[in-house]
């Protein structure tokens, strides 16, 4: 639809096929329908999502590896009745080549999460070929958007190493020198809101300071940044978003930004449970992390504070720690006084009985 | 005039500003729809005691839109590609339009946005870069009610000054209706200013896409078309772009010393401890020892160190020749005849597959036949040793 906000879903470490962002897609979904406020604006006809998948780039070079490792055991091997390859020395050289192709198993998580990570950190042509799968999947979208009459209008929701590659993909753009139209990116298409997810752009900071780059918000007034609005977000327990963390001065990128409320650092302590606390959909799921977000996409504070403290209140009781704090409370009004009567005893040993989760011995 | 909700005072005219905005947001068909919206908006809005404020308009000025002045700007503007021409007279026809009607509201306004739709289309006529200067689309996008080009209208406090006596659900009073139209086609004006501009970037934005369409090409052909290389060469390879591109012919640095644009793909790639299988041909096999040698005979080698360079082609991404030299140590299992040898390989993209070596063991002088063990399995290798076999028959 040519008038719609494209929302870009940029993934995290891990291996990621197509079809990778549906559950975070219903999430956002699911929890913008809970509000009252945005009814009347159906998500469907205001947004449409756009999956970043850069995985690829990371598989394709663990099958070239992969192939490289195996072809030369293969080719060893297959010399072994003949010249080469027929002590028990070769044939173990032949065994490691095998190994080695084995590490680069897709179905490791070794190979899926940390050696890409490190890939993206350490090696500059796997980050460049990254980088620039993104982008030209963001200007492809852009164009159609264009092409199809209408404004162009996006975001971009990126999580964990998606964070670092979008944060990276983004500056690069809104750098770049000119083509042979003259155009610059920042006056034709900056993005509305950025949505950094437990982000870790700064940990796998390499050529580009992540508090110095173009990846900032401002834009119109600040004619070279990338987006109007950009929002943080991580949870104390979550330990990828600990070290080096992205935590911005308070005059960044500038005190007028932080004045207009342009940027946005939430920190939740909440936990549905402890696996997920690194989950984008874990993220999403929380009102802190949402409500600023749908705030942010919108270009407006359409949610209020109450309205996001009400609904996140809410959302705290679901949470083991939260209903555990519930139940706490509750405990608080069972306190008998010295001189309370036994009928007061009975009384409340009765409903403090009842407010025990079932189950539990009594 | 008020409402309270949640303990704040809200001006009603933002609940006239919810309906406005809120239909924008929704209509599509035609001016009936949207004003049907309104409408439903309006009352909605009553009920509920909420706003809900969509900050841009998607309904005035929209493609679809059944307005004269959206049909006729946007039958200028929409052609694929856009004639400048075109784009620089929907401009003046807007200013035109709005400096001239009191639709608009104030003289100032409607003078100050003349003025820019005019320097737009004059930028447009002297060729400004699109996204720059006069012709800045971001400028024009509506946010909360207004633009950054004009903050003078503020469709928001239009419509409060307007409506602000109006309360939900009633029928607009004359004045508060004056603010809606005014405030429609304010929204009107303002995105059909920045499709104008955005069209006027489409070139651009083509451009920018196709570049980093060839960019992605050609970091697919240094992966898949150069050398195959392995993980350590890979990360050599790594350390070496990375110390050009902070060096002279590296990536600039903007004022803020960050690197400017996407780093630079390389031209050359360093060959480092790459090993292979071949086969070898030596002419003289070493009689004098009384072997019994064939003339060929299966290896594996070990490229030392070498370098492999190409050149792009920029607009498409391809790769562009491609030529390479390494120093190679070669072992054959050789019975009576020196095993070990050294030498050069040859590389070249268009024969990758099947590269050339010359080596020295000894004192008789070998050529090595390299088939690229990223190309070559084993059906290959089973294909040469036949080959072998029928030589030394």
């Amino acid at each position: 639809v040519a008038n719609t906000h494209l929302i870009f879903l940029v993934h995290g470490m891990g291996d990621f096929a197509a079809g990778w962002s549906r559950s975070a897609q219903q999430t956002l979904q699911d929890q913008y329908a809970t509000y009252k406020q945005l009814k009347f604006i159906p998500f469907g006809q205001r947004f449409e999502f756009v999956e970043i998948l850069y995985n690829d780039e990371f598989e394709a070079l663990r099958k070239k590896w992969r192939d490289m490792n195996k072809a030369l055991g293969d080719a060893l091997k297959s010399m072994g009745g003949g010249e080469i390859g027929r002590t028990n020395e070769d044939l173990e050289v032949v065994q490691k080549l095998n190994d080695a192709a084995g590490v680069t198993d897709k179905n490791r998580f070794l190979t899926t999460h940390v050696v890409d990570v490190l890939l993206y950190y350490a090696a500059r042509q796997t980050a460049a070929t990254v980088r620039e799968s993104v982008r030209k999947q963001i200007f492809t979208a852009l164009k159609k958007q264009v092409d199809d009459g209408g404004l162009i209008r996006w975001s971009v929701i990126a999580h964990s190493l998606g964070t670092a590659v979008a944060h990276d993909a983004l500056h690069e753009a809104f750098s770049d020198e000119p083509t042979e139209f003259g155009e610059k990116l920042a006056g034709i298409a900056p993005a509305t809101c950025v949505a950094m997810i437990a982000n870790v752009s700064r940990l796998l900071e390499w050529d580009i300071d992540v508090y110095l780059s173009r990846t900032r918000p401002g834009n119109p007034d600040d004619p070279d940044a990338a987006c109007r609005s950009f929002l943080n977000a991580h949870n104390t327990f979550d330990p990828f978003t600990q070290p080096k963390a992205f935590r911005p001065a308070a005059q960044w990128p500038n005190v007028g930004v932080r004045a207009l409320g342009l940027f946005q650092d939430i920190e939740t302590r909440e936990i549905e449970a402890p696996e997920m606390v690194h989950d984008l959909d874990h993220y999403l799921r929380n009102p802190a992390v949402h409500g600023p977000l749908f705030n942010c996409l919108l270009g407006q504070k359409v949610l209020d504070d109450n309205t996001i403290s009400d609904a996140h209140a809410r959302y705290v009781t679901h949470t083991p720690l939260g209903s555990f704090g519930e139940f706490v409370n509750a405990l608080k009004e069972f306190q008998l006084g010295e001189e309370d009567s036994w009928a007061k005893v009975f009384s409340t040993w009765a409903a403090f009985l009842a407010l025990l989760p079932k189950g539990l011995p009594r | 005039m008020s409402t309270r909700q949640n303990g704040k005072r809200l001006p009603l005219g933002a609940f006239a500003l919810a309906a406005l905005l809120l239909g924008a947001a929704i209509a599509r068909a035609d001016e009936a729809q949207c004003q049907k919206q309104e409408t439903d908006g309006l009352a909605a809005v009553a009920a509920s005691a909420v706003i809900p404020v969509e900050p841009t308009s998607l309904c005035y000025g929209a493609a679809d839109e059944n307005h004269s002045l959206t049909k006729e700007i946007r039958a200028l503007v929409d052609a694929t590609p856009p004639a400048p021409g075109n784009l620089s007279l929907a401009l003046q026809k807007l200013a035109s339009r709005v400096q001239d009607d009191e639709l608009y509201g104030a003289k100032p306004a409607r003078d100050e946005y003349a003025g820019l739709a005019r320097s737009a289309a004059a930028g447009i006529e002297g060729g400004v870069g699109p996204g720059t200067g006069s012709v800045v689309t971001a400028k024009w996008h509506v946010s909360a009610g207004q633009t950054s080009a004009l903050p003078a209208v503020n469709v928001g406090r239009i419509l409060d000054d307007g409506c602000g006596q109006t309360p939900p659900g009633a029928t607009p009073t004359p004045a508060c209706q004056k603010a809606i139209n005014e405030s429609k086609a304010w929204l009107r004006v303002f995105q059909l200013t920045e499709r104008t501009l955005t069209q006027y970037s489409a070139p651009a934005l083509n451009a920018i896409l196709q570049r980093s369409t060839a960019r992605l090409a050609m970091w697919h052909a240094y992966r898949d078309d150069g050398l195959p290389q392995f993980q350590w060469e890979w990360l050599l390879n790594s350390w070496r772009l990375n110390k050009a591109d902070k060096g002279r012919n590296g990536r600039e640095r903007d004022k803020d010393g960050q690197p400017i644009g996407p780093m630079k793909v390389p031209t050359d790639q360093i060959i480092f401890l790459h090993p292979g299988v071949g086969l070898e041909y030596r002419d003289k096999p070493n009689k004098a020892s009384g072997s019994d040698d064939s003339k060929t005979s299966p290896i594996v080698y070990l490229e030392l160190i070498g370098r492999n360079r190409w050149s792009w082609n920029e607009s498409t991404g391809q790769m562009i020749g491609g030529s390479g030299v390494s120093i190679i140590a070669t072992y054959a299992d050789r019975n009576h005849d020196t095993k070990v040898g050294y030498g050069l390989q040859f590389h070249s993209r268009l024969t990758k597959n099947y590269t050339l070596g010359i080596t020295r063991t000894g004192d008789t002088t070998s050529v090595v036949f390299n088939a690229d063990l990223a190309e070559f399995f084993k059906d290959k290798m089973a294909y040469w040793k036949g080959v072998e076999e029928m030589s030394t028959k």
